[in-house]
């Protein structure tokens, strides 16, 4: 999954077109695309955080529809967005029929639905935890399927490998739509490449639907004969695996027309999952395209010329060769120990934006705090009001109900960002910073609110700092805002200077987490871990002891095989035959030790044996002589007399030998 | 000489009249050994691949049928050896007599001068009269006071034994076990084979004219050996190569067996495959051509340790959970 993500995420950075356009060009043209639902579905139901944006409806021509967006509803229960409303309400604007006829937009929404913040009323927790103790067991099934899997010996995992070519991609696949997008990447240049890629798409597609099982000992048409007659698949599925095989093992050369005439019979049959598997990353994966995510911004600063990359070294490394960082606080604590980080990163020429989330994650550093503001400036917290829904044939009415955005919300530039003096932003919450005025070393101001500054800056050397009172300015809902995107990239070329390259990063990978509770804490995983636990809990219970035991193709054959030594046993015993089970207890122990002593004994030599296990026991050296001789005598003699008694003395003396040699093993026998 | 025969011997081979031919061969022979469809495939497979063959099954099972039924599609030259406890080696590779009237001593061939050679019961004579077949298979050839002297060819022997009696049998040494390229094992009719069986004799089935229910001649000796030479140039990836190798080592380490397979293993697992391929249409050999024939390849070419044996476990299974434990080559990339 990750990787489908990492994918798609360079495939939406290589859209990136580097043009001479203004910033708010590239904001209006970034935020058109389809990605960016919030600006371009009409029906799409406003998110928890889409009501702090509202306000600025009128401002934000970049996105056309956000004020429409604004207009709807927000869904009051989990599984049907805008039940709240009677259908009288969802109709009052002819253009936002929510849910009527539009089952991909009711898809689409209810997929982001599922990874939003967790509020949870009854029954989000109930659903949560179905979801939970489904995918729990999900992982139970798929973890038991890999541990009941028997290693083969130079097989290091089943990947797909085309030696030719030199290509590896791993088997956590799953990524039927990665293997045909690469595919028919590769048609052009590689039509033998494309082949087995598709080839191996196809097999992954099988074996999501249980219609194949992979093993790496089976062959094609292996595969072949297991899904003949259960999908339409099959027929393709041959012709695929004769082309494939063709130029594998024929060393034939791949035609462009073969495989352009399979991907069309083969490929739209695996394409539905591959979209659903495209349509769940795009909506919730890669750059966060919803209105608190910064994916707009990563786009437009590309389409302003520049690179961008993921910063993935600690912090204390930073020097003034690397590129400038972005560093995000988005949900984690600033503490005072990654302020110092910051500080020392400066001072050895590192340059970092930091982007401050919550007030209270952000610490004095030094003399400088962050605050809300007068909360009496705040805008209401829900959307407009019921009454500023109701549908009037006078527009302007209806605007005047909107709530406007207070002046506090202003961005303004100071003479030290040059070019955009004359613009101003607008941002929900009145977060700015508050500067101790004794402070002797008093930072540049370079955006301000309300004469309060919101980005300062200090400089060393060679490196700097600039502190963003909030992360918010850099989120796809401030770039609907054109002032937003210019002062943001105004802030962003006064940083980076002539640097065209800027790395992306977090407090998560900047500072680890230091402990396995942490890290889950900070991903909000402990709801599920607890599902998870309860699922397996549950298992357990339902299962018994069994559950978790591994198991062995061969146990019934080993069983059978015990019965088999047991029943002999008991035939002996009933038989009186204490000899013919003492020349065997004999033979055996007596192969043990001198497998034991291997290289130190010559042949079979019974004084060799009884030297070696003095040197190794400390025994008395005759004594092991005669215990071996006599071993050596039952051995060969199983026909004769049985002796019970001193047979059994033997047969203990050579156990405890066996027991103090191997410590671990219970050679002593029972009976 | 049918259109089959005759197109064969005008135009060079290819693997689409190869598998024509094949499948002409196998089908005709099929309509008179009736429910040994594999037997009779695997067998052509070791005629084409240059190979011989011990049949493993209890009497009446059709084995000289199929001897002759092959000879008969091939108009190939047969000729049948009862091995008893009796029997010589020059009872099988024939001898110098000396002829009184012309007062020299002159060559009398043994029935192991022809082209498809029936050893029904081998393991009922000595060691030394079944060695005397050793060179015959491997060299087709057969020395005889220093004189060597060649084999028709082709030459292929189908050997037979019955894995019931083990009294007066003598069991074949490792030595000419690994001669044999496929060891094959009869089983019984099904019921609807048996039945079929009848009505074939009803119908009039005589092995010594087999023209009463319609068996003709399919392709001629030249035919034979132009696919025969057809199969020596299919192609064969370095990555089958390797597989075929892996496979026949696994039989080496494998814990239930005693003596794993030989070199010779693989060779002879190589050509099966060739011919497998060919007959297929193909002029390459793909893994599922190796694991088809590795079961009849591999079988008499490992020995069992004494307590895998007393577990029950037999070389078939072996050889399955072989071919179950070793990756083929990947054809997806």
């Amino acid at each position: 999954m990750t990787r489908v993500v990492l994918a798609v995420c360079l495939l939406l950075a290589s859209r990136a077109s580097a043009g001479d356009e203004l910033p708010h060009e590239s904001a209006h043209r970034v935020l058109t695309t389809h990605e960016f639902e919030f600006c371009n579905e009409t029906d799409e139901p406003r998110p928890l955080a889409g009501d702090a944006w509202c306000a600025l409806r009128d401002e934000a021509t970049s996105c056309p529809t956000l004020g429409r967006m604004c207009d709807l509803e927000r869904p009051s229960s989990f599984f049907f967005p805008g039940s709240g409303d009677s259908d009288g309400e969802k109709a009052k604007d002819p253009e936002t029929k929510v849910g009527e006829g539009n089952t991909s937009g009711a898809l689409r929404r209810l997929v982001p639905r599922l990874f939003e913040g967790l509020s949870l009323g009854p029954l989000q927790f109930v659903v949560w935890t179905v979801l939970g103790l489904l995918l729990a067991l999900v992982v139970f099934f798929v973890v038991r399927a890999l541990a009941e899997r028997r290693p083969v010996e130079g097989e290091a995992d089943p990947a797909f490998m085309a030696a030719e070519h030199q290509v590896v991609i791993d088997e956590g696949l799953g990524e039927v739509g990665l293997l045909l997008r690469r595919a028919q990447d590769a048609s052009s240049r590689d039509p033998g490449l494309a082949l087995m890629l598709l080839y191996a798409a196809l097999l992954r597609h099988l074996e999501e639907r249980k219609l194949i099982e992979w093993d790496p000992a089976r062959t094609n048409r292996d595969y072949l004969r297991a899904v003949r007659g259960r999908t339409p698949l099959a027929r393709p599925m041959a012709e695929l695996v004769r082309e494939v095989e063709r130029v594998k093992f024929g060393q034939r050369e791949a035609e462009r027309a073969a495989f352009d005439r399979l991907w069309q019979t083969v490929a739209p049959q695996l394409g539905a999952a591959a979209l659903f598997l495209a349509a769940i990353v795009g909506l919730t994966g890669c750059g966060d395209p919803g209105l608190e995510g910064h994916a707009a911004f990563n786009e437009i600063v590309q389409a302003q010329g520049y690179e961008l990359e993921r910063w993935s070294r600690p912090l204390d490394t930073l020097g003034a060769d690397d590129p400038p960082i972005v560093l995000d606080t988005a949900g984690l604590p600033l503490d005072a120990a990654v302020l110092d980080t910051v500080h020392d990163a400066m001072l050895g020429g590192g340059r970092i934006l930091v982007l401050a989330s919550k007030p209270a994650h952000f610490p004095s550093w030094p003399n400088l705090s962050v605050i809300n503001g007068d909360p009496a400036e705040e805008p209401p917290e829900t959307a407009p009001s019921d009454d500023s829904q109701a549908s009037s044939p006078d527009e302007d009415e209806e605007a005047a109900k909107v709530p406007q955005p207070p002046p506090s919300w202003k961005l303004s530039a100071t003479a030290r960002l040059p070019g955009v003096a004359d613009l101003e932003g607008r941002l929900p919450r009145q977060r700015r910073f508050v500067l101790d005025e004794n402070e002797l070393d008093p930072p540049e101001i370079l955006l301000e609110r309300e004469g309060r500054p919101f980005a300062v800056r200090w400089r060393s050397a060679q490196g700097q700092v600039i502190f963003a009172a909030d992360r918010r300015l850099f989120a796809n809902g401030a770039m609907a805002v054109p002032a937003n995107a210019q002062l943001a990239m105004a802030l962003v070329r006064d940083f980076a200077g002539d640097d065209r390259t800027l790395a992306l990063a977090s407090v998560g990978v900047v500072r680890p987490p230091q402990s396995s509770a942490q890290s889950l804490g900070r991903a909000g995983l402990w709801l599920f871990m607890l599902q998870a636990l309860i699922a397996l809990g549950l298992l357990f219970w339902a299962r018994g002891a069994a559950f978790g035991t591994l198991r062995s193709r061969d146990a019934q054959r080993r069983r059978a095989f015990s019965e088999h030594v047991e029943a002999v046993g008991l035939a002996l015993e009933r038989h009186h035959g204490s000899a013919q089970a003492a020349s065997m207890y004999a033979t055996w122990a007596l192969e043990r030790l001198r497998r034991r002593f291997g290289r130190e004994l010559d042949g079979h030599d019974p004084a060799a044996l009884a030297g070696a296990l003095h040197r190794a026991l400390g025994d008395d050296e005759t004594s092991l002589l005669q215990l071996v001789e006599q071993a050596e005598a039952l051995r060969r003699e199983p026909s004769r007399p049985p002796q019970p008694e001193a047979d059994l003395a033997v047969i203990r003396r050579l156990g405890r030998l066996l027991a103090r040699l191997h410590p671990d093993a219970n050679a002593e026998p029972q009976r | 000489m049918n259109t089959i025969q005759a197109s064969a011997a005008q135009a060079p081979m290819t693997a689409e009249s190869f598998s024509d031919t094949f499948r002409a061969l196998t089908e005709a022979i099929s309509s008179v050994v009736v429910g040994q469809e594999d037997v009779v495939e695997e067998v052509v497979v070791a005629l084409l691949a240059r190979g011989h063959v011990l049949i493993e099954g209890v009497p009446g099972l059709g084995k000289t049928l199929l001897v002759r039924a092959l000879s008969h599609a091939l108009s190939c030259q047969s000729k049948r050896i009862q091995f008893t406890p009796d029997l010589m080696p020059s009872d099988v590779t024939g001898g110098n007599i000396f002829d009184a009237r012309e007062g020299r001593f002159l060559f009398v061939e043994g029935p192991v001068f022809t082209q498809i050679l029936l050893a029904d019961e081998i393991n009922r004579a000595p060691a030394k009269t079944q060695s005397a077949l050793l060179e015959a298979m491997q060299e087709r050839q057969v020395t005889i006071d220093g004189v060597a002297r060649a084999l028709p060819a082709p030459f292929i022997t189908l050997a037979t034994q019955n894995p019931v009696e083990s009294q007066g049998t003598y069991a074949l040494p490792e030595a000419q076990l690994d001669r044999f390229l496929f060891k094959l094992v009869v089983r019984h009719p099904t019921h609807d084979t048996e039945v079929a069986i009848l009505k074939l004799h009803l119908a009039g089935l005589d092995p010594s004219d087999f023209g009463r229910v319609g068996l003709a001649p399919v392709a001629d000796t030249a035919t034979l050996l132009a696919m025969q030479a057809f199969a020596g140039t299919v192609r064969i990836d370095d990555a089958i190569l390797d597989y075929v190798v892996r496979l026949v080592a696994a039989t080496r380490t494998h814990r239930s067996v005693f003596l794993g397979a030989s070199p010779r293993a693989s060779i002879a697992l190589l050509n099966a495959s060739r011919v497998r391929a060919a007959a297929e249409g193909r002029d390459f050999v793909v893994p599922d051509d190796v694991k088809d024939h590795a079961p009849a390849v591999l079988r008499h070419r490992v020995s069992l340790h004494p307590d895998a044996e007393l577990e029950g476990v037999s070389t078939d299974e072996v050889v399955e959970s072989l071919l179950r434990d070793v990756s083929v080559p990947r054809s997806a990339a």
